[in-house]
């Protein structure tokens, strides 16, 4: 696994308040190298950028993309990754490249990259976290991480990384996407294009971070015990077959009883929830297995726990956008947004639909207060802002810059 | 809507929660991940920051703190307190309580941010978890030792087993090899005593190839394959004779060593068809036969990459060892058996032997018809060489004459050895005729001389000879006539053979009785001295006495001594009667020479057999009885035969210039009748020939015989010897005798030998007719 540290932002500048910017870009160009050179440049509206995050679509040539970016902002610290969709300020879209850049002597940043991260996801993490130690330790900080989502149960990489920055630093970040492809994601590290890596910023700032996360599903009945799994696996609940109790409960439609493809579609938006101190930690389902009738989710369902099956729509998805939102903004503690970071789960997209989206971009925009706004749509978010868990599924992360 | 209070959640969140934890830690498979499976647990369940494991004085593990910022201290009294608080870089204070885990005398620790610390429901988990992971501890603690124990167990077992594994290899080994000690001990035959060798071998050491060679006695260069185990027929029939120095085994032989060939190909000395077939390694050690190697033993594979440990070469080393026993066995049984049979000195079968063969062919001989010959041989003068010479030089003898005999055999007759110097011959399909050829033939070859240790020894036998038709006879009887018709070869003279005739039962027992009576005669003293006078020719004057004994029986008869001096020699009786002869002669002559005028100088002749010449004590005995007798031995003549100069030269010489010294004269008797009389008179002090009578009687005849009787005296007088002439019996040859010059003479004709009395009044006689004694020239 190698780990690649970009050089830090020179500590001996002053920092002031007020120099420090947020910007974001996107293109919507077919040809990648000029969606990038776009986007960068409409990004970079200022002076001293510190990073550059880049979320674009896989449809794109990315290392082309990459280039272009590079044409723009040759040195500047560059982490980004591939989508399921992308989100700026004007709203969500796709096959587009989403540019957002942090400057200002008001930021220091220290990237790392840590490659080969699904033979051992906690080492990558803790490698990832390796940027955060280094620098000064300024008052605020948070560690961006990004992952590939499709290389394992990433809770391990969020506890990798804590083991790193322990409870001192909050941690903020998605697994990226591949347009529901579910078949390889890209991390991008400065003008690299890489695969099954964790890319890691650590945000130093002078002013404070909001971190928001809101799921917006709810509990579908009683709880179930889940009697027997193994890993991400559910295979019985309440010593039934777990396919039987969730196809039951809900009273799925037959297409999806009987259609995998159907499944997973109805699954989007019937995740599990499994029984927590505060709330639920919801549970992705990716697939199940007909032949055993067994569940498979992205992460660990722990056997003897107790887990509810959640439902959710348009308006329960919303309403959490807005609590994140609303938790991030608490977070500034009243300053003026200076940018937000939305990382959004596929399967709120797909309860709220294109219109949907739209719809919660503007609200994002308007708790933003105008301040710029990027994001992405993921196959998993990072936010670990007290305790010890971090990775959430089917959530909204929202953090937000002061 | 999304955030769930604790109070209402469900009653059995903590007992739920629990359930996980125990499941989660339950997996874990050491103490450290347990622990670190208890803190994490800990931590999300209670969505608390910090989580700790300590001890009293370490921190055992942690998580929540920065890398490398773990404030020891503040966890260890956070440890001690069920209630504390703990800072957090950025994040403040933590609320943190801590639970016993007692099975390492430790706390777990928990932290959280937040305003409130925990819930008593929350605390009541956290205890449960403190509890369940020192059960789990302990669990881990116990299975661990109880790990290390089976893997003692398992690890004695496994030495135990290995143990087991030597001890009945051992075993296997200790049986085979017992196996082929009771077979050696029970006299199984030496080839399947050899087979079980090369069988354990086989079993005990796994190759495939074992083969066992021995040298070939007949042919040392070469070695036989004599057993092997996994020897293909054509390899077996190209392999089963090779040169001694092929293959490990050959090396083996010759360098009495161990020899491990590893890669056989390429070896020098390799068995080409051993090699041929791929061979890869053997191993060969030496079998020995009376500490020399005679053989070898070698076992090899085609196995690759075999290799030869100390333990199989000691294997090895051991069953070559119990081959060598049984060899060494077999040979001592042979050589017993040989033994049982056959005399150890010369080889020939012995009497059993011989009378065992001597009966099968008398029943051969019934069943045939044909008729078998048995003879029976004595040494002459065998006796003569054993006490002059020494038994040594006797055992040579015996040795030398077994060969000659063997080889004038045919290969169908048996020749053995009865003891002493008997032997016997079974010649079977022989006539009478054949038996007296063979008879001949044995004399012949026994005739000449026998060289041995530097001395020239004759020995001549005498043969009985028995010839049996169609088996009529039966052995025992066999035997005793062929020893009674010896009996008379014997008495016919030397180097004589006789054929068995019914009446030689007579003789024999005749004999017998001679010798019975003969040891009562010496006890009893019946043997008397005669003498016979010696005269000058011319004058008739006699001017000694020839003393002669005889023996006179109960029954008053006399026994010539020709009948019983032999018998007498034989029986060892001739010296007591020697020196009677000597005293009683000596004391008489003295006497008639004091009283008798014309006897003062008288002379005496006394008889040495050849076997009181070889006494080394003779010399000492005639001076004994010329002390005794006050005789004076310038008077004194020993008369000695040829015989007695035939052996043993150089001593007779010099007890002859002993017997001198002491003043005698030596005389030699029967002089031209022995094969190397001018020798005799060269090599010894000789002073008297006494002519033979053989000649004296021819003297007058005027033929050949005439003449070697003048030749024989005119050498006498050429060589200054005194002549005297036996057995004279008519005027005729003494008026020839003085004629030829010879001076004395000695015969019937003037009287035979006398009584003492009677030589008495022989003398008075002479004295009243004596006339001048003449002087004769010698000249």
């Amino acid at each position: 696994m190698g780990i690649v540290s970009a050089p830090l932002v020179d500590p001996e500048a002053p920092a002031t308040i007020a120099d420090r910017w947020i910007g974001v870009g996107s293109s919507s160009a077919k040809e990648s190298r000029q969606a990038g050179v776009e986007a960068a440049k409409a990004a970079l509206r200022s002076a001293d950028p510190k990073l550059l995050l880049v979320f674009a679509s896989p449809a794109h040539d990315l290392q082309a993309m990459l280039g272009g970016i590079r044409e723009v902002a040759p040195a500047t610290p560059l982490i980004g990754c591939s989508t399921a969709g992308e989100i700026a300020t004007d709203g969500p879209s796709d096959a587009s490249v989403v540019v957002t850049a942090l400057g200002g002597s008001g930021f220091s940043v220290a990237t790392t990259a840590a490659r080969n991260a699904s033979a051992d996801l906690r080492q990558a993490g803790a490698a990832a976290a390796a940027c955060a130690e280094n620098g000064p330790a300024a008052e605020h900080q948070v560690l961006l991480l990004l992952s590939d989502g499709l290389g394992g149960d990433q809770q391990e990489v969020v506890r990798g990384a804590y083991s790193v920055v322990g409870g001192s630093v909050p941690l903020v970040g998605g697994c990226a996407g591949d347009d529901l492809a579910m078949r390889k994601t890209f991390q991008f590290f400065d003008g690299e294009v890489l695969e099954d890596s964790v890319v890691a910023a650590a945000i130093n700032s002078d002013a404070p971070l909001g971190i928001g996360v809101q799921h917006g599903w709810t509990r579908v009945g009683a709880p179930f015990l889940v009697t027997a799994s193994s890993g991400t696996r559910v295979l019985a609940l309440d010593d039934r077959p777990a396919l039987d109790v969730y196809l039951e409960r809900l009273e799925a439609p037959d297409d999806a009883r009987t259609d995998p493809a159907a499944f997973t579609r109805f699954a989007l938006t019937h995740p599990f929830g499994l029984s927590r101190r505060s709330g639920e930690e919801v549970r992705f389902i990716a697939e199940a297995n007909f032949d055993d009738r067994s569940i498979g989710c992205i992460a660990e369902v722990p056997q003897g726990g107790l887990a509810w099956i959640m439902e959710g729509d348009a308006t329960s998805v919303l309403d959490a956008t807005i609590s994140a939102c609303t938790q991030a903004v608490d977070g500034l503690s009243g300053r003026t947004p200076l940018g937000f970071l939305a990382f959004d789960c596929i399967a709120r997209r797909g309860v709220l639909g294109s219109e949907g989206i739209r719809d919660e971009v503007a609200r994002i925009k308007s708790y933003s207060q105008g301040a710029p706004v990027a994001g992405f749509y993921t196959y998993g978010e990072i936010a670990r802002t007290h305790g010890v868990s971090g990775f959430h599924n089917q959530t909204l992360v929202v953090l937000a810059f002061g | 809507m999304n955030t769930t209070d604790i109070s209402t959640a469900p009653s059995n969140w903590s007992t739920q929660q629990l359930a996980e934890f125990l499941v989660a830690v339950a997996a874990s498979t050491d103490p450290p991940a347990a622990m670190r499976c208890a803190m994490q647990w800990a931590a999300e369940v209670l969505e608390a920051e910090v989580a700790a494991v300590v001890t009293g004085d370490a921190v055992v593990d942690m998580i929540g703190f920065p890398r490398g910022q773990v404030p020891v201290a503040a966890l260890l009294a956070a440890g001690r307190e069920a209630i504390h608080l703990l800072v957090l870089p950025r994040v403040g204070a933590l609320h943190s309580t801590s639970v016993a885990v007692e099975e390492i005398e430790g706390h777990l620790i928990v932290a959280r941010s937040g305003d409130t610390g925990f819930l008593p429901e929350e605390l009541g988990l956290l205890r449960a978890m403190g509890r369940s992971l020192s059960m789990t501890l302990r669990t881990l603690r116990m299975l661990e030792q109880e790990r290390s124990l089976r893997a003692d167990v398992e690890e004695r077992a496994q030495e135990n087993l290995r143990l087991l594994l030597m001890v009945r290899e051992r075993q296997t080994a200790l049986e085979r090899l017992s196996k082929i000690q009771v077979s050696i001990s029970r006299r199984v035959p030496l080839p399947e005593v050899l087979n079980a060798v090369v069988e354990g071998a086989h079993e005990l050491l796994g190759d495939e190839v074992v083969g066992l060679r021995l040298v070939d006695h007949d042919d040392p260069g070469f070695v036989n394959l004599v057993s092997s185990v996994g020897v293909s027929h054509a390899m077996l029939a190209a392999t089963k004779r090779s040169p001694l120095t092929a293959g490990a085994g050959g090396r083996a032989i010759v360098e009495d060593r161990v020899v491990i060939i590893n890669d056989y190909k390429k070896d020098d000395a390799a068995i080409d068809e051993f090699a041929g077939a791929d061979l890869q390694s053997a191993l060969a050690v030496p079998i020995h036969e009376n500490g020399h190697p005679v053989g070898s033993i070698t076992v090899a594979t085609y196995r690759a990459g075999r290799h030869y440990s100390d333990t199989d070469c000691e294997m090895l080393v051991a069953l070559a060892h119990h081959a060598s026993i049984a060899l060494n066995d077999a040979k001592a049984v042979d050589q017993m058996r040989h033994l049982a049979y056959h005399d150890a000195l010369t080889g020939l079968p012995n009497r059993s032997l011989f009378f065992e063969h001597l009966v099968r062919a008398v029943a051969n001989a019934n069943r045939t018809g044909a008729s078998l010959a048995v003879l029976y041989l004595d040494l002459d003068r065998f006796k003569l060489v054993n006490d002059s010479l020494g038994h040594n030089m006797g055992d040579q003898l015996l040795e030398a004459v077994a060969q000659r005999l063997r080889n004038s055999l045919r290969t169908a007759d048996l020749a053995a050895r009865l003891g002493g110097d008997e032997f016997a011959v079974l010649a079977e399909n022989t006539s009478a005729e054949g038996a007296t050829v063979l008879a001949e033939r044995i004399c012949n070859a026994l005739g000449d001389p026998f060289r041995i240790g530097g001395h020239d020894l004759a020995v001549a036998a005498s043969i009985g000879v028995v010839v049996d038709e169609a088996g009529h006879t039966d052995a025992d009887s066999l035997l005793r006539n062929a020893d009674l018709a010896m009996y008379r070869a014997k008495l016919d003279g030397v180097g004589q053979h006789a054929v068995y005739e019914p009446d030689m039962h007579v003789v024999a027992s005749d004999r017998a009785h001679m010798e019975g009576n003969l040891r009562r005669a010496v006890q009893l003293e019946q043997f008397e001295v005669h003498y016979q006078p010696i005269v000058w020719l011319a004058s008739g004057e006699a001017i000694g006495v020839e003393a002669l004994v005889r023996w006179r029986r109960e029954d008053g008869t006399l026994v010539p001594p020709a009948e019983f001096i032999p018998v007498a020699e034989d029986m060892g009786l001739i010296m007591p009667i020697g020196r009677m002869v000597m005293h009683t002669s000596m004391r008489q002559v003295r006497e008639w020479q004091r009283t008798h005028a014309n006897a003062a100088g008288l002379h005496l002749s006394i008889n040495l057999s050849p076997r009181q010449l070889y006494q080394p004590g003779v010399v000492a005995e005639v001076v004994d009885a010329l002390n005794a007798t006050g005789f004076d031995p310038a008077h004194l003549t020993l008369e000695i035969t040829e015989t007695a100069l035939m052996h043993d030269t150089s001593t007779v010489s010099t007890r002859l210039e002993e017997l001198r010294a002491v003043g005698a004269r030596i005389a030699l008797d029967d002089f031209g009748t022995g094969y190397s009389s001018l020798t005799y008179l060269r090599n010894f002090p000789i002073d008297v020939l006494k002519v033979d009578k053989s000649f004296i009687d021819d003297i007058a005849c005027g033929t050949d015989k005439a003449n070697l009787a003048r030749g024989i005296i005119e050498l006498g007088r050429t060589m200054h010897l005194d002549i005297v002439a036996e057995g004279i019996e008519d005027p005729l040859q003494v008026a020839e005798l003085v004629r030829l010059r010879c001076r004395m003479g000695q015969g019937y004709h003037f009287a035979k030998p006398l009584p003492a009395e009677e030589l008495g009044r022989y003398l008075q006689a002479q004295e009243g007719t004596r006339a001048a004694r003449p002087t004769i020239l010698a000249g």
